[in-house]
């Protein structure tokens, strides 16, 4: 039948990205460990020391994840005051998480990788998470 | 989130003393503010640094003014004056243009003399998806719908007839897909062609607006809504309505045998040297001539383009449409709060305006270079300008990609934010893309430029452009070296000549997009016994073009390969502006390797490492050089910038790409990270291990070779290198490395030639 109608069609690859992000949450639920999470608290860059493998196998998933509602650090005054955000898209203001205040911003990297696990459900609290 | 509140930017970054410089203020509230002049040395705020400095110089401009907030038109689009109301649908007329929408679905005007607050005259527009006419009269509105919703990026002839006398109304489309000119091709069974007529229920009023292509006018504080996202070509009105036969020859390119009373050709013009007119010709016989206004990307292929030839100025039939952004904004087009009267004896360096309301303050850079056809120094510092405008309020860390590419969890401030919110009064950057995913092109200084204030830290994590390069400004400031301040827009526009007035040149941290002329200044200039300072990476890598009447833009497209935020499409890499091929020049043949002796190889965003010594660094013919520097010292391994020397982006020596032969490789960065990428011109075939962790093309070379006359080339190759300079009171190996060459290259008399 021919193509009338292009509200018909949609894009199959989120069929697949289901899938996939499904199968990564499992895998990588099973890197997130207390002392992968004390790894990053020690070093959130890695800059003292490579980081293991593991861990920059969940750090790349979660700086790939899609960006809306995405938790990141909110510098409210340079080098010495953040608290945790959540984008909203363009031209939408992002929320600002109220309450807790970080005094440096190695503190607030590493509650955005805590926000972020969760957010995904790889804190092994919780399961379906957003899209990876 | 802290609100910004005031904001301001001025006509153009390069001023000389005794010439004026307009500067444009927009306040979220009315009131008062005060402004001043401001010379700027350092402004990184890291306490490990030595903090912001600036002091205060007296000009004109010292006091209050009042301020309000400006109106911002955002969005291109085209407009035709037709004072006489010839195309306002009086007679009997018909409309016949092809469309190609990025984003159907939302409503957008297309084409018609319209205005929406009284509802009088007619307009081609889109509303959910579907093509349809709007006839008003003042009172009522008529709409005509097809019955179709039209496919996104797909071409299609599309016709209205309008007879006020046998009051009918009909509109068609007609889907006109080939192998190349869509999104889909032929083999896709498409069946979203069709006509629908109806009786005309009244005729449209007289609209006291221009014609609008690609909007309307709203007769609202918005004055027009140029929402329409996707590309126009060869727009025709004709006298009369259309025949049988005549809506299907117009889909293929025929006219109908009517008289025209407008028919513009987006591609008229077209020279050798591009299109970088704003004028839009009615080749109708008319002289209904139109202007775009926001910059509409020109150049680009239309509903014909068969894919046989990719430069539209050998083939202009083909390159008939303008593609236009709900997002696009050329000139913010503020009133001039103030000018800036340079005083004569003001000395070269980087200024700004500093404006405060409330509290809140904003501070808007300009440079100050010496008086024209002067040097004051013998040491030039080259501002990156045109670089600084690629850059130019870039969104990249809010979009996915870009935190992937940088290897950090983000952090951003209300800077960032504010151009993620309030993005229409602040456009895009040439990393961004426009709403309708097509990349932004065009980058223009007449907007406020909230990423190019001196203590922003950029949204990539590490201080980047403008405030990393006052790290060059801070040092060469404490250790009281005299320097001239000039900019890439100087270079462009006087060549060699202007780099001949000094001993030595020093770039900046990432003089990234350079223009044809500008590479020509700097090859002449080190040919003939100029000395060159080359402390960056990723320099010299885009093609850019600057606007031949509107220096303050600029044009990149990026493709084929490269560090590619985004990639233009098939038969669209030319610039419109100069006719010349985009994307990289290493794929024209000049890699920065055959100025410098390096070029771009990889990036390493979050950490930054230090320099281990090759052989070459203890050749005698260069002890002035190493001075003071130990054999087994790895050189920056400190820094500001992520820890180091070498960082961010960095090069290195390749003989194939142009290292002059007799090149001395003095020390190479080790260390990077696995989030250290070889960049994509550097693979061929995909393959794990392209890091720094496994792959030693991940590195920055420290490099020295001598040209003809006394001339020479110093290169670092690493972004962060400038941010070495302050550690530890200025007394550190990167400082006496760079601060041994420079004396060397200031010093009067040609350089002893290391062949």
């Amino acid at each position: 039948m021919p193509l009338s109608d292009p509200r018909r069609y949609r894009d199959k690859t989120a069929d697949w990205m289901r899938w996939f992000s499904a199968d990564r949450r499992r895998h990588l639920s099973t890197l997130v460990t207390p002392a992968l999470i004390n790894e990053h608290a020690a070093d959130p860059r890695g800059g003292d020391t490579p980081h293991s493998a593991a861990l920059q196998e969940v750090l790349i998933a979660l700086r790939s994840a899609p960006t809306v509602d995405k938790p990141f650090a909110y510098i409210e005054i340079p080098y010495r005051r953040y608290r945790l955000g959540r984008m909203q898209g363009r031209g939408k203001r992002p929320v600002i998480v109220p309450g807790k205040v970080y005094d440096s911003e190695r503190a607030a990297i590493h509650a955005v990788f805590l926000a972020r696990l969760a957010w995904l459900g790889l804190d092994n609290k919780r399961r379906g998470g957003q899209g990876l | 989130m802290n609100p910004i509140g005031i904001r301001g930017y001025c006509d153009r970054p390069n001023v000389a003393p005794g010439e004026r410089l307009d500067f444009h203020v927009s306040c979220d509230k009315p009131g008062r503010y005060s402004a001043r002049l401001v010379r700027l040395v350092n402004g990184d705020l890291n306490p490990a640094g030595p903090g912001p400095r600036q002091r205060a110089v007296k000009s004109n401009i010292d006091g209050g003014y009042s301020g309000r907030r400006q109106y911002t038109q955002v969005g291109s689009y085209v407009e035709v004056a037709d004072p006489q109301a010839r195309l306002a649908g009086r007679e009997p007329f018909s409309v016949q243009l092809f469309v190609w929408a990025t984003t159907p679905a939302p409503r957008q005007g297309i084409i018609g003399r319209w205005h929406e607050r009284s509802g009088r005259g007619w307009l081609l527009e889109l509303e959910d998806g579907k093509l349809t006419v709007v006839i008003g009269n003042g009172k009522a509105r008529q709409r005509l719908s097809a019955r179709q919703r039209i496919f996104a990026e797909t071409w299609y002839s599309v016709t209205i007839s309008v007879d006020p006398v046998r009051k009918r109304v009909a509109l068609s489309q007609t889907a006109v897909v080939n192998s190349t000119n869509s999104r889909c091709g032929p083999v896709v069974p498409l069946a979203s062609d069709g006509r629908v007529e109806a009786r005309l229920a009244h005729s449209p009023a007289v609209a006291d607006v221009p014609l609008i292509m690609a909007g309307y006018a709203t007769g609202e504080g918005v004055r027009v809504c140029a929402d329409f996202n996707g590309k126009l070509d060869a727009p025709k009105l004709f006298a009369g309505t259309f025949a049988a036969d005549d809506e299907a020859a117009l889909a293929r390119g025929v006219l109908p045998p009517l008289v025209r009373l407008a028919h513009w050709d987006f591609s008229a013009g077209i020279a050798q040297d591009g299109i970088a007119s704003a004028d839009v010709i009615d080749i109708g016989g008319q002289g209904l001539h139109g202007r775009c206004v926001n910059l509409p990307d020109r150049a680009m292929t239309g509903w014909n383009w068969d894919g046989h030839e990719e430069h539209f100025v050998h083939c202009p039939a083909q390159y008939g449409a303008l593609w236009f952004h709900a997002d696009a904004l050329e000139d913010c087009r503020w009133p001039v709060a103030f000018t800036l009267e340079v005083p004569k004896r003001l000395a070269s360096g980087v200024y700004a305006v500093e404006i405060e309301k409330g509290g809140q303050v904003d501070q808007v850079p300009f440079f100050v270079t010496p008086p024209r056809g002067t040097a004051t120094a013998k040491v030039a510092v080259l501002i990156p300008t045109f670089s600084y405008l690629a850059y130019a309020n870039t969104q990249v860390l809010q979009n996915v990609p870009g935190q992937a590419v940088m290897g950090i969890l983000t952090s951003l401030d209300d800077r960032d934010l504010e151009l993620n919110v309030n993005w229409r009064e602040y456009g895009l950057s040439t990393y961004d893309l426009h709403s309708d995913g097509r990349g932004c092109q065009y980058s223009s200084w007449r907007r406020p430029i909230l990423n190019m204030r001196p203590n922003y830290r950029h949204e990539f994590g590490a201080v980047w452009q403008f405030p990393a390069d006052l790290h060059l400004i801070d040092w060469l400031t404490a250790r009281g070296t005299a320097f001239d301040v000039i900019t890439d827009h100087d270079l462009h526009a006087e060549g060699a000549p202007l780099l001949a007035r000094y001993n030595a040149v020093m770039t900046c941290s990432h003089p990234e997009y350079y223009s044809g002329a500008m590479l020509d200044a700097w090859e002449r200039y080190l040919a003939h016994g100029g000395r060159g300072m080359y402390l960056a990476a990723n320099g010299f890598y885009w093609v850019t073009s600057q606007h031949p009447h509107k220096p303050w833009l600029i044009e990149v497209r990026k493709g084929e390969s490269g560090d590619q935020a985004w990639r233009a499409r098939p038969g669209e890499l030319f610039h419109s502006t100069t006719g010349e091929r985009g994307g990289l020049w290493r794929h024209r043949g000049r890699a920065p390797q055959k100025i410098w002796g390096t070029g771009y190889t990889a990036h390493g965003l979050e950490i930054s490492t230090g320099y281990v010594q090759m052989p070459d660094a203890r050749d005698p013919r260069i002890a002035w050089m190493m001075k003071g520097i130990q054999a087994d010292e790895i050189i920056g391994d400190f820094g500001l910038v992520n820890g180091g020397a070498a960082g961010l982006e960095m090069d290195r020596i390749d003989y194939a790409l142009g290292t002059p032969p007799h090149t001395l490789l003095i020390a190479c960065s080790h260390g990077h990270s696995a989030n250290a990428m070889l960049v994509p011109e550097e693979q061929y075939f995909a393959h794990p291990g392209m890091d720094g962790t496994h792959d030693p093309a991940v590195r920055a070379d420290i490099v020295y070779f001598t040209t003809a006359k006394g001339g020479a080339v110093f290169s670092t190759s690493s972004m962060a290198w400038c941010g070495s300079l302050a550690h530890d009171g200025y007394d550190n190996n990167v400082a006496r490395l760079t601060g041994n060459v420079l004396d060397r290259f200031a010093r009067n008399g040609p350089l002893d030639e290391v062949c």
